[in-house]
């Protein structure tokens, strides 16, 4: 569903992502790790058409984002690492906006914002201005807005921040099911924990590279770490690696 | 400290000015200092040369350039206490960055003073820009003295700081007696209660016009029948007052309105502070519980436009709902629509002044009559301008950082400026049309000419909301801390330039029309067949011109934006 070929950009002379390749298959959730200002963000926006790369071609659902950027912008639905969103409309009305933007018929739209707001806990609220929301609650109407018109293709850029433990649940709870469902979930996170308990498959960018990609159990053996270590070890040896050698991939 | 909370923006500025300048030479913002310095050139050569006309007529008298520069200082006064207004509002209780500064161990009165600074600066270099090449031309036509220049600058100091506390005076007051959505409610009470003053006070002196309008033969005459307009307590009479020493002799030093100019600047500066220091806390208090559950009813009237809009592309329908709703639930943009909507009723109600038919034979009323209707359409168009300048130039920039999601959903950016123009286009092509067609009412055209007046109104609302969108999209800004700052940027000043442009070359296929629907001489010469294919072509041709204007502007519009995500 998701193949980056080769991806990379350039800011002047700085490389921001550099030579980045990956594939997804439906139903998969892909965790893609780094440090702050490794690459993940600049990579999911040339995932999401909003920045043109310098290179490299992405693809989702077999359609390529600079070629054909409306096809494959109707099989994704997007989640932005802050949640911006018009504060003078309802929660309901911003709903109503994205699934007009998607071009969801209204039957469809009422029925399944309805529910995605029951699943987020926001019907109480659904009628309120979204300046009056708190920042989790912000975070759940974009999980709603970017579901509202079941796209096959869900991208996150950082999913748990600003959520509740309540909300980050539901969050996990919804991204297992709608896996298992055939939605594929590219995820960029800094938690290391839900990448560790959700994940198919991962991948660690560090200075727009990608040092290691593959399974939890293949990243441990790549490290050459015990299977008792938690993912943040992991995770940092291979950083530490990166910075006395050249990177690898494990699959 | 002030100029410690400005810094953020002077560096801001500085940085994105050199990485422009890195980028390429002839950028964006160099382009602007041109177009300015332009601006400027062409203010000042029209003024002296309107200066030496003027005072090489036989009838001059010192008297007339000291009550033009009245005129015009009372109408920038006007224009600057509407606009420090919105923008007061914007930066002292709904900016994005006051969160973070309130939490910061900053003195109020450094809060209020810088904070003073940035509406005094977003508001007033506008001001600066047209008045600065003004003054060097009254000093160099009219041949004054040295000193005249300096004083002006130095007077201008407190003649600015005064709209700006004022204005600050005015939000502080009105966000502590009333919550902020009900300043809409009260705004309209204001607005109607200032409507029947205006209308009061203009019918004393348009009595008193009509009673001398034999003499009206010329404009310099015209000036000096005039009433002076100003009241003795204005801030913008006081500066006249000072500066008129210099323009007629024998005049005694003002100091009087000198001391009174600086002391109510101080004054006011003082008052505004002393207001801040007590009901801020209270006032961001309210304006920020207000924000608690704001519950929007559903109205007959949003079902309505949901129905009327249900045929139409989704996509358009998500957008056209978004900013209707946005917009009439955002205080400043209703605050700034009540006052633009003011200032156009009384526009129109001067413009019957012009009506002065008694005074010519059938010829030089049918020329008078052409005249007055090429100069509705103009400064009608000029006034649909500034509207959109306030309202349609902003409006992709108030997307602010949900452009993002925009971006993400399979909206092209073309389908994008399309859809909003398209929006825009119907609430302001229906204001253009009451606009322009109220002005041939006022004016007694005939009934060819209301027609013909209409269609070019729909013409004329093509090529503004264009540009506007398009050069809006040009001058895009998402990461503004108030939506002041996108208004009274120098894209919008970009914008008005481009309109006007747009306006005058507009007037010469209009001008050609009017006088074939009007100059009886004209219609007699030529045969029907001729006479009607040349007011089609002429009215096709102001279509294609505006239609011609709108495409290139949303072209631009769009390839900015493109070039935002390389």
């Amino acid at each position: 569903m998701i193949r980056l070929v080769h991806l990379r950009k350039e800011f002047g002379n700085f490389v921001a992502v550099d030579d980045v390749s990956l594939e997804i298959g439906p139903g998969r959730i892909f965790a893609f790790l780094g440090t702050n200002g490794a690459g993940k963000t600049t990579t999911i926006r040339m995932m999401t058409g909003v920045l043109q790369p310098t290179s490299g071609t992405a693809e989702i659902g077999g359609y390529d984002i600079q070629k054909n950027p409306i096809e494959a912008k109707f099989l994704m639905g997007v989640i932005p690492d802050r949640p911006h969103m018009y504060g003078k409309l309802t929660g309901r009305e911003f709903l109503q906006f994205m699934a007009d933007l998607y071009k969801v018929d209204a039957r469809t739209a009422r029925s399944r914002m309805a529910e995605l707001l029951e699943l987020y806990g926001l019907t109480d609220w659904q009628h309120d201005l979204i300046d009056s929301y708190s920042h989790g609650m912000k975070q759940r109407l974009l999980m709603c807005a970017a579901q509202v018109h079941k796209p096959p293709v869900l991208i996150v850029d950082e999913p748990m921040v600003g959520l509740d433990p309540r909300g980050a649940k539901v969050l996990k709870d919804m991204l297992r099911r709608s896996a298992a469902e055939g939605l594929t979930i590219f995820m960029s996170t800094h938690s290391l924990s839900v990448a560790q308990e959700i994940a198919d498959q991962l991948a660690i960018i560090q200075r727009g590279r990608i040092l290691a990609t593959g399974t939890l159990a293949e990243l441990y053996r790549h490290s050459q770490a015990d299977t008792t270590l938690d993912l943040e070890e992991v995770f940092l040896r291979i950083i530490a690696d990166a910075e006395d050698g050249p990177s690898s991939d494990v699959s | 400290m002030p100029m410690t909370l400005l810094k953020p923006h002077l560096l801001s500025a500085k940085n994105r000015l050199i990485q422009e300048c890195r980028t390429r030479w002839l950028n964006r913002d160099v382009i602007v200092i041109l177009v300015s310095i332009l601006v400027m050139v062409g203010i000042y050569l029209g003024t002296s040369n309107f200066l030496r006309v003027v005072r090489d007529h036989p009838a001059y008298d010192p008297l007339l350039p000291a009550r033009l520069l009245g005129i015009c200082f009372l109408a920038f006064f006007l224009l600057l206490l509407f606009s420090n207004t919105i923008a007061a509002l914007g930066y002292l209780f709904s900016a994005q960055d006051l969160p973070l500064l309130l939490t910061l161990p900053i003195r109020r009165s450094k809060l209020y003073f810088s904070r003073l600074v940035e509406i005094l600066l977003t508001s007033s270099w506008m001001f600066l820009l047209f008045s600065l090449p003004a003054l060097f031309a009254f000093s160099s036509a009219l041949e004054l003295p040295w000193e005249f220049l300096p004083l002006s600058l130095l007077l201008f100091v407190p003649f600015l700081l005064i709209p700006a506390a004022l204005g600050s005076i005015l939000v502080i007051l009105f966000v502590n007696i009333i919550s902020p959505h009900r300043i809409r409610d009260l705004l309209v009470l204001v607005a109607f209660a200032l409507v029947i003053t205006i209308l009061y006070l203009n019918h004393g002196s348009q009595a008193y016009l009509s009673t001398e309008q034999e003499k009206l033969d010329h404009l310099v005459q015209f000036l000096y029948i005039m009433e002076d307009p100003q009241p003795v307590w204005s801030p913008a009479k006081w500066l006249t007052d000072i500066l008129a020493g210099y323009l007629i002799e024998a005049t005694p030093p003002a100091w009087l309105s000198a001391t009174l100019l600086v002391s109510t600047a101080i004054g006011l500066c003082s008052l505004g502070y002393l207001l801040f220091d007590t009901f801020f806390q209270r006032g961001w208090s309210i304006a920020s519980n207000s924000e608690r559950r704001l519950r929007v009813y559903r109205t007959g009237m949003s079902d309505t436009i949901g129905r009327i809009l249900i045929p139409f592309n989704p996509q358009l329908r998500a957008i056209c709902y978004k900013e209707a709703r946005t917009f009439i639930r955002d205080t400043v943009q209703s605050l700034q629509l009540l006052m633009l909507l003011m200032l156009t009723f009384i526009y129109l109600y001067n413009f019957r002044a012009l009506r002065i038919a008694s005074q010519f034979d059938s010829e030089g009323l049918a020329w008078w009559q052409v005249i007055l209707s090429i100069a509705n359409v103009a400064f009608g168009a000029c006034v649909v301008s500034a509207i959109a300048t306030r309202f349609v130039f902003p409006s992709l920039s108030l997307e602010g950082r949900a452009y993002i999601l925009v971006r993400c959903s399979p909206l092209s950016i073309e389908q994008l400026l399309q859809n909003k123009f398209r929006t825009w286009l119907l609430p302001i092509g229906l204001l253009a049309i009451i606009l322009l067609v109220s002005g041939t009412w006022a004016i007694q055209a005939t009934l060819q000419t209301v027609v013909a007046t209409a269609l070019i109104a729909i013409a004329v609302s093509i090529g503004i909301v264009g540009l506007a969108v398009g050069v809006g999209a040009v001058y895009a800004r998402f990461d503004w801390e108030s939506p002041t700052q996108v208004t009274a940027s120098f894209g919008s000043l970009v914008y008005m330039l481009l309109a006007l442009g747009s306006v005058i070359t507009t007037i010469v296929p209009v001008g050609f029309m009017f006088v074939l629907t009007s100059v009886p001489g004209f219609i007699e010469q030529m045969s029907t067949r001729d006479y009607r294919l040349a007011i089609t072509c002429s009215l096709l041709l102001v279509f294609f011109i505006n239609y011609a204007v709108a495409k290139r502007a949303l072209a631009a519009g769009a390839q900015r934006l493109r070039d935002m995500e390389r």
